[in-house]
């Protein structure tokens, strides 16, 4: 079989290559692999709920069993995720682990994100996966967001009128592009089959795409590594492909399974028949989307409503931190891999991974940047923040507007110091200093063992 | 009617009269027929409510510190005395759900003395036969949710207020607040037979029937997102540590 394989398509030395592919041994390097599987778990369990859901704004009347709705006019789309919940067999566990699955595939990335930028496995040759991996980020929040918005609920609609406000604030092109994404004004029917068409084809072909090309770049590049015995700018040290790897890799894929159909079968989440379906003259409180959007809600909440005007021109509220700041954010993002090289004046090829305490300055601006975001995530669940803890909610947003400065800024300067303090040691920060036996000398002096 | 549904509407009518609270069945769905106070009680009522309420309220109900309450009835009398909201020992804070500082009979004599004051309205009968589900979800998603959340779980409201979780109220409680708007809640004017479909829907959700598994406190995506994060990402770092612990006896290997 194998022999016939390999007379017609001749790929045995270039399979036994990638078979001795080494993967370096450090659990970190794992996190990209999560992010890999939780996508494969969203297309298998998007392909089966794409078998039932209807991408319709049609009206209809819910005639299902779910008793407190029955009778009640509401979308065809949203008709379909009842049908699904409560009808379908297994319906109701598959969109769970879909729903549970996608929190956990942005969170991945993001993790793995940070793991690449603290190492400083972005610097020179591997910037394009760099590129790659922002962009890859980008998509996966689209993804989210879209997914978010397909069942038609009360919750998803105030989602997407608020995207539409912040579209709106655009200046100059703003009303167009609105008009143009939603074909219409809000609320729009056109955006429920649009969105679907963006859920389940555009973005899934972006993030394939880009994932096979940064998969295909990691291969040809070969993995950078931690610092350690033998291992050198001009080596990888670690485990091949098969078998030490594959196995590694196909229990983590197993595992990654098993917990997200944990959460799918035991936890609730996005129950949309508690929302009610949409309707554009209501909203419910609290009202938030899932948390990598957060950050973006957030930014909505904290900014004053100061409608700016600028030469005649008015450049309304929401475009600020809904347009300008994000996209100022992640321009950073993508960008600093050519900062780093321009401030460091470093441009050299880099295999060996750095010690985050050995770049201080990365390491305090990375801090502040998972405190920025963590402050305005915060603040996009003020209100729940408000009734959990009793606090006014005013209050809670007058904080987090001081704090988005102060707390960055703070979260920064600590780790610069704890960066240099713990040069020059191998001290590990979370863990006991193992410290050094010594032993008394017949002279009465010390050694160590 | 048939007869199942007089049982469950003897047997919900049961629930506020355990309460602490007598309840007068009106014959009529959508009619409160006000219940008669002895002269004896309304004098009892005036004595409590001169030491315990006269100091914000004023000697006569006229309003002083809090609001005039010569024209708020039985029934807000006995949402606010029995829920413990009144007394409120600071007049500037939202009057939340406590244990009642009065005993039943006390409880009763204090209303007798309110509702004497004026023609603020009764106690509101809630009666629950030929109620429809998808009635009272409708208008209590497109009413009430805004603040009280899709759940019943509450909600912020802003300038420090809040909307209490509806789980612990009793049906007549939740008739009480629509009828005299408590608090920042507005009085919404609903007829009883409106009432009373709306009081249906919050009993099925404080049922809380929850497909789907644990509801994480029914409120949204926010503890949907920390579950995610904590327990999802949580576990799969712990296994990621777990799985890439370098094996020493594993073949490794060397690639330039």
């Amino acid at each position: 079989m194998i022999k016939w394989v390999e007379s017609r398509l001749r790929v045995g030395g270039w399979a036994r290559k990638g078979l001795n592919k080494i993967f370096p041994d450090h659990w970190s390097f794992l996190l990209g692999e999560i992010s890999l599987f939780t996508f494969v778990i969203l297309v298998a369990t998007g392909i089966f709920l794409t078998l039932f859901y209807r991408p319709d704004a049609t009206p209809v009347i819910y005639d299902g069993p779910y008793l407190p709705l029955k009778g009640q006019e509401v979308s065809a789309a949203y008709e379909s995720v009842m049908r699904l919940s409560f009808e379908v067999r297994a319906g109701l566990v598959m969109r769970q682990i879909h729903h549970w699955t996608a929190i956990v595939f942005v969170a991945a990335v993001v993790v793995h994100m940070l793991r690449v930028f603290f190492t400083g496995a972005f610097r020179r040759p591997r910037e394009l996966n760099w590129l790659i991996g922002v962009g890859l980020l980008i998509f996966a929040i689209g993804m989210g967001f879209t997914g978010y918005s397909l069942p038609d609920d009360l919750l998803s609609g105030n989602g997407l009128r608020i995207a539409y406000s912040v579209m709106l604030s655009i200046p100059f092109t703003g009303p167009y592009l609105a008009s143009l994404i939603f074909g219409g004004e809000f609320p729009a029917e056109a955006i429920i089959s649009r969105l679907f068409v963006m859920h389940i084809m555009l973005l899934p072909a972006l993030i394939i795409g880009l994932i096979s090309v940064h998969l295909a770049i990691l291969v040809r590049q070969k993995h950078a590594q931690f610092r350690g015995p033998g291992r050198t700018e001009r080596n990888v040290v670690g485990k091949p492909l098969w078998p030490s790897q594959t196995f590694k890799s196909l229990a983590l894929l197993f595992l990654t399974a098993s917990v997200m159909a944990f959460m799918g079968g035991l936890l609730q989440i996005n129950p949309v028949w508690n929302y009610g379906p949409f309707k554009p003259y209501i909203t419910s409180a609290p009202s938030q989307p899932d948390w990598y959007v957060g950050w973006l809600d957030g930014g909505l909440r904290l900014f004053p409503g100061w409608d700016i005007n600028l030469f005649g021109i008015t450049i309304a509220a929401p475009f600020i931190p809904g347009v300008l700041v994000p996209g100022l954010l992640f321009t950073f993002l993508a960008l600093w891999p050519f900062l780093e090289a321009r401030w460091t004046g470093d441009r050299a090829e880099h295999q060996l991974l750095d010690h985050p305490r050995d770049m201080p300055l990365r390491t305090a601006i990375g801090a502040a940047g998972i405190v920025f975001f963590t402050v305005l995530t915060l603040e996009g669940g003020g209100d729940v923040l408000s009734i959990t803890f009793d606090i006014p909610v005013e209050a809670i947003t007058n904080f987090f507007r001081v704090a988005l400065f102060v707390l960055p800024a703070a979260a920064g300067m600590l780790t610069y110091r704890i960066c240099e303090n713990l040069q020059g040691t191998d001290i590990h920060p979370f863990r006991r200093a193992r410290g050094v036996r010594l032993r008394r000398t017949r002279e009465g002096g010390f050694e160590e063992v | 009617m048939t007869r199942a549904r007089r049982v469950a509407a003897v047997l919900l009518l049961a629930v506020p009269a355990t309460a602490g609270t007598k309840i007068v069945a009106s014959a009529a769905r959508g009619q409160d027929t006000p219940r008669r106070y002895t002269q004896s009680e309304v004098e009892a009522g005036r004595k409590l409510f001169q030491a315990g309420c006269a100091s914000c309220h004023g000697e006569d109900g006229e309003g002083g510190l809090g609001p005039d309450i010569r024209e708020a009835g039985a029934a807000a009398a006995h949402f606010q005395i029995t829920t413990g909201r009144m007394p409120l020992a600071d007049p500037d804070a939202q009057a939340v759900r406590k244990e009642p500082a009065y005993s039943d009979t006390q409880i009763d004599q204090l209303i007798a003395y309110v509702a004497s004051l004026g023609n603020g309205p009764a106690i509101p009968t809630v009666d629950l036969s030929g109620t429809n589900l998808s009635t009272g979800a409708e208008i209590f998603i497109a009413n009430c949710s805004p603040c009280h959340g899709a759940t019943a779980n509450g909600g912020a409201t802003g300038r420090g207020s809040l909307a209490p979780s509806l789980h612990p109220s009793e049906p007549v409680i939740v008739a009480e607040a629509m009828i005299t708007g408590p608090g920042q809640m507005p009085n919404f004017g609903f007829d009883a037979a409106t009432r009373n479909e709306i009081i249906r829907y919050v009993r099925f959700l404080q049922a809380r029937p929850n497909p789907g598994g644990a509801d994480l406190g029914g409120i949204g995506p926010v503890p949907e997102g920390f579950a995610g994060l904590a327990i999802g990402m949580g576990a799969l770092v712990l296994i990621a540590l777990f799985i890439g612990k370098g094996r020493a006896h594993a073949r490794g290997g060397v690639e330039s």
